[in-house]
């Protein structure tokens, strides 16, 4: 960070590549719109480079401290999104492939893509931070500024809940997988 | 439920524990914590609905791994970022620039820094003045005529 707070272009360069696509994937996870979801992972990234020069090592770790901005900007614009019943959000974006006409792969991901964003926005962004993007249920804590209890109650929700309607909507996956 | 508030249950190993623990942890025992493994093996071992939710969860956690792939940036947004990013001949903003840009962030903060230098200004020069603007018919206008163009001599006094 030091580096790239006296304006090193090759560190900018490497964090961005290390951090983006986690970023953007957790961003599109969350809004479910991959334009909005870019927006929202450039802020995250504008506001890191207007902190970097102020940057204490130490003070927090960079990869918690990205996904704590993204999970704030997140939330600020689901909440100011009007309610629309789930049938009218559509299909959530593929949080993996950029390209609109990437098509989703196969029945099961296709499934869990749509019960994973008819989750509850906190449990969808406790489950993306810990199962997608591989952060310890303290980081994960830290980037959605609880406590690590309420994550672990978050994820075991999530996870029920996934469980409970694969069983129900998709009992042929369960036995396939 | 934490890893001490599950080994305060003691032995007590019941469908809903289970559960608990498998939608905590996932179905691999080698992620639950130590002190919940044997029992939690043995109720699965003698309970054909244990082991049923055992395989649930274990086909739940290779659904979810199945899912995990790298994210795929656009180039156009990595391009946009790193333009914005910082570079060595652009000055770091000070500790009062820095403050100004925290409390004005929609444009240049000397905007808003000089109408206020102003203002202050043209109140000091009326409060040098011992009188008010109202009194002596001064209007705003003169007032700032004076700052930019020197005193005006209004009767007996010098503003």
């Amino acid at each position: 960070m030091a580096r790239v707070g006296r304006g090193d272009q090759a560190a900018c360069a490497l964090l961005v590549d290390r951090h983006l696509g986690p970023v953007l994937g957790f961003c599109r996870r969350l809004l479910g719109d991959p334009a909005e979801a870019e927006d929202t992972a450039q802020e995250v990234f504008l506001r890191l480079w207007a902190q970097a020069a102020r940057w204490r090592s130490g003070e927090a770790k960079l990869r918690t401290w990205l996904f704590r901005v993204g999970h704030n900007l997140c939330i600020d614009k689901l909440r100011r999104r009007p309610t629309m019943p789930l049938e009218a959000a559509g299909d959530p974006a593929d949080p993996g492939l950029a390209a609109p006409d990437a098509m989703i792969r196969d029945e099961s991901r296709a499934w869990l893509r749509r019960a994973v964003a008819a989750l509850p926005d906190r449990q969808r962004a406790a489950l993306e931070l810990c199962h997608y993007r591989g952060l310890s249920n303290a980081e994960a804590a830290a980037a959605m500024e609880i406590g690590v209890e309420a994550v672990e109650s978050l994820l075991a929700r999530a996870r029920r809940t996934l469980r409970q309607r694969l069983r129900a909507e998709v009992p042929e996956l369960m036995a396939d997988a | 439920m934490t890893k001490d508030a599950n080994a305060a249950q003691g032995g007590a190993w019941t469908l809903d524990r289970l559960e608990r623990l498998l939608d905590r942890y996932g179905a691999d025992p080698a992620a639950w914590p130590a002190s919940e493994r044997p029992g939690a093996l043995r109720l699965a071992e003698a309970d054909p609905v244990a082991r049923g939710l055992m395989e649930e969860t274990a086909r739940l956690d290779v659904v979810l791994a199945a899912d995990i792939e790298p994210v795929a940036v656009p180039d156009g947004l990595r391009s946009r970022i790193l333009a914005a990013a910082p570079a060595p001949g652009r000055q770091r903003p000070g500790r009062w620039f820095g403050l100004i840009a925290a409390l004005w962030p929609f444009e240049a903060g000397w905007q808003p820094a000089m109408a206020l230098a102003a203002s202050g200004a043209i109140g000091f020069v009326l409060g040098l003045s011992g009188i008010s603007a109202e009194s002596t018919g001064v209007s705003f206008d003169s007032a700032v005529d004076s700052l930019v163009l020197g005193p005006v001599v209004i009767g007996e006094s010098l503003l």
